[in-house]
């Protein structure tokens, strides 16, 4: 069955190169370019994986990785923060509120990341 | 005509002295015998030996004539006349040796009668000269210790000892004299001459006096012990000699002060009298040299932990268990502000800041109860109503009930402290911002490039690589920012200031944004007088300033929104401001706007590419033109950024 991965990314280069290759690892791939966004594709989709991007317009990760804990229809989305902060706090702060990893986007290739967004989907529940 | 009543004394007085056993004979107390005309009938071996008379020389003559001196004249007559007249008296005074020399005695007269008839008296005499030493010895010791008690230096010290001694032993000159190591000379600190001697040349030369060791007083400094001068004005050797003579002195005696087997001065006395050497007072003042040598250790010793008392920086006191001060050194004032009279007036605890008091009350109780204070710190206000930090070393000796305290304005170092976190904090802001603002463009690049490799279509590649490039060019941008900012910040970008067109300028700026304008739906107005002088100014860096207050009027501005450029002279300067309906800054964002990195909060809802440099840059360049920037706003109903330039040829 296909995994069903959103991604929530601000930065249309980086948007538009996940997506192509996430596609072409045969995901269904959803995309929001805002922090608004996400949350409602969240809500509406119940992805298999969000990859959440921290500063992003309008809302940004954080606060959408909050929203969506506390709300028990999506409070079993696995949330992966995918950043290009390496802030300690920025980190922690993931990690508190439920994120179950943190990736910097520059240190990834896309193959990276692919495997990395398959290993996570594919691993049984 | 005499003689026969004379002979009957001695022969009575002999006759009882046989049935006594020979008791006046062999009596130690000197024993006179005089008839009723006072004339001397008899004496005793010891009578002979106290006043250095023999019998024989003194049978008949009028004994006052011999032993009274003349101020005891009077006095002994009437002591005599009560003795003939029956009955017994007793006196303590001075009477005269045979060598002219004056003893102390104490006198008993007492009658001898015959037959109910008074014939004449019994003279005993007992020699006081010991116990009086003794008597001089104490008053002048009492007289030294009180002297000293009162005083804190040697040369507080030296009129009243000078004093002390001179009176306790008669003499009528003292002087005191210290030895200079520099000079290596004694120098005098104090003369004392009594009220009845007129000395003034002897005191001129003397207190101008350098004596080195071996000369003068140097002698005793010299040999380092006492020594007596039997008659200066005899004395080859004595320099003051002349001078002396014409003061009346003859009789010298001088002593070394002794501190830790050193000289460190003499002290001498000098009599109108000449007198032999007298062992007894030459025994006293050898001790009290010593003791003098040791005031001056020890008040010397006590200047140097004053001197580092007042000389010190830090702050230093010594504070009551009753949480006052009782002395505090002269930093206390200077660090705080306040003077001396107010800060021992009230408890110190007073001034210090309030959040820091109960820390302090707990210290103090701690160390009262016999800890120690290490490195513990607290905020005192000064009189300015500023506050400092100060850092504490303390003990306290709870026998005396008082704590010393070594204390160090640490404020200086605080602010360091502080602005070294700052600067610290920044840095690593800086970095972390930095470091996510390259990162995002390089992931750009670098995905793409992937993408472009494993493409397999050519346009799809082409495709790929285009926005590799775009990703590469905001890179660069970002660099660029970053490295315009940098050089602006040290001074080291090289301007050469040229006439530039504001108004040609900011046309160009509107054709390149033209189309970003269009797709946002924007009006946009230029408005500026004709004939507008030009500006001095770069016109690259000018350029920059207006592109970026425009596009951020553009980015900021909700679509369809309008902006406002207007242009116009102002004095010297030139005018140029932007006004937008965008979303506005908040209040407390706009004071730091011009900052480096700085960011207002709602920024994020629309946008995040912005990299904290823009209005940062602005603001350097328009001020190295010699302009300013300033922005008003009101949140969720636009910004007007204004900036004003100094005219072509308006000097700055």
């Amino acid at each position: 069955m296909t995994k069903t991965v959103l991604l929530a990314e601000d930065d249309r280069f980086l948007r538009r190169a996940a997506e192509t290759k996430l596609r072409q690892c045969g995901f269904d791939v959803r995309v929001a370019v805002d922090g608004d966004e996400a949350l409602a594709l969240a809500r509406e989709v119940a992805p298999d994986l969000l990859l959440l991007d921290l500063l992003m317009p309008k809302r940004d990760g954080l606060s959408v990785l909050k929203a969506l804990k506390a709300d028990a229809a999506t409070k079993a989305i696995p949330v992966v923060i995918i950043s290009n902060s390496s802030k300690d706090l920025e980190m922690q702060n993931a990690s508190d509120l439920g994120a179950v990893d943190y990736w910097i986007k520059s240190n990834l290739s896309l193959q990276e990341l692919c495997d990395r967004v398959e290993r996570l989907v594919r691993k049984p529940a | 005509m005499h003689e026969g009543p004379a002979a009957d004394i001695a022969t009575t007085v002999r006759e009882h002295d046989v049935h006594l056993g020979g008791l006046i004979k062999v009596n130690p107390l000197a024993i006179l015998v005089v008839d009723a005309h006072d004339r001397a009938q008899m004496c005793n071996p010891a009578f002979e030996k106290m006043f250095g008379y023999r019998e024989s020389e003194i049978i008949g003559r009028s004994i006052n004539a011999l032993i009274v001196p003349t101020e005891k004249d009077q006095e002994a007559q009437a002591l005599s006349q009560l003795g003939f007249a029956g009955r017994t008296a007793d006196s303590v005074t001075r009477r005269r040796r045979q060598d002219g020399t004056v003893i102390d005695v104490e006198l008993t007269i007492v009658p001898l009668n015959r037959d109910g008839r008074s014939i004449g008296a019994y003279g005993i005499f007992r020699d006081l000269t010991d116990q009086k030493h003794a008597e001089r010895h104490l008053r002048a010791q009492y007289a030294v210790v009180e002297a000293l008690a009162h005083s804190a230096t040697i040369e507080e010290a030296a009129p009243w000892v000078l004093r002390a001694v001179a009176e306790s032993v008669d003499w009528q000159v003292g002087a005191m004299w210290i030895v200079d190591k520099t000079a290596n000379r004694l120098r005098c600190l104090d003369l004392w001459c009594a009220a009845d001697v007129s000395a003034e040349m002897f005191e001129r030369e003397t207190r101008a006096g350098r004596f080195p060791r071996g000369i003068g007083p140097g002698r005793t400094w010299d040999t380092e012990r006492p020594a007596w001068i039997v008659d200066v004005t005899k004395e080859e050797r004595f320099s003051r000699r002349q001078s002396a003579s014409a003061a009346g002195l003859h009789s010298a005696f001088s002593f070394p002060m002794i501190l830790a087997d050193e000289v460190i001065g003499v002290v001498e006395f000098f009599t109108s009298a000449v007198l032999q050497p007298d062992e007894s007072i030459l025994r006293m003042f050898a001790a009290l040299g010593r003791q003098l040598g040791a005031f001056v250790g020890r008040s010397r010793t006590l200047e140097q932990v004053e001197g580092f008392f007042t000389m010190s920086q830090d702050l230093l006191c010594v504070a009551g268990f009753d949480g006052y001060f009782k002395r505090i050194n002269d930093s206390w004032c200077r660090v705080l502000g306040y003077t001396l009279r107010e800060l021992l007036a009230e408890p110190h605890v007073d001034l210090v800041h309030l959040e820091d008091r109960d820390a302090t009350i707990a210290q103090f109780a701690a160390l009262r109860a016999g800890g120690v204070l290490n490195a513990f710190e607290n905020r005192y206000r000064c009189k300015d109503g500023t506050y400092k930090w100060l850092l504490w070393t303390a003990i306290a000796k709870p026998d005396e009930q008082i704590i010393y305290a070594v204390v160090r304005d640490n404020t200086a170092r605080k602010l360091i402290e502080q602005q070294t976190q700052d600067t610290l904090r920044m840095r690593n802001d800086f970095v972390s911002f930095v470091t996510h603002q390259l990162r995002t463009p390089l992931s750009g690049i670098k995905w793409m490039l992937e993408l472009a490799a494993e493409a397999g279509d050519a346009a799809e590649k082409t495709s790929y690589i285009q926005d590799a490039h775009e990703s590469a060019d905001r890179l660069i941008g970002l660099v660029n920012d970053l490295l315009d900012a940098s050089r602006l910040e040290s001074g080291k970008l090289r301007i050469v200031l040229q006439p530039v067109p504001l108004r040609a300028l900011t046309d160009a700026v509107m054709d390149d944004v033209a189309t970003l304008v269009r797709e946002k739906g924007h009006a946009v107005s230029v408005e500026s007088p004709a004939g507008l002088p030009d500006v001095a100014s770069d016109a690259q860096l000018l350029r920059q300033v207006v592109m970026n207050l425009l596009s951020n009027a553009i980015k900021y501005t909700p679509p369809n929104g309008r902006i406002d450029i207007g242009i116009s002279q102002e004095g010297r300067n030139v005018r140029w401001s932007i006004h937008d309906s965008g979303i506005g800054i908040p209040r407390a964002a706009a004071a730091r706007l011009f900052e480096k990195f700085f960011r207002a909060d709602n920024v994020h809802t629309v946008d995040t590419e912005g990299t904290g440099l823009g209005l940062y840059l602005v603001r350097l360049i328009v001020e190295r033109f010699g302009g300013t920037i300033v922005c008003e706003s009101e949140e969720g109903r636009g910004t007007t950024f204004t900036f004003t330039l100094p005219l072509t040829g308006a000097s700055t």
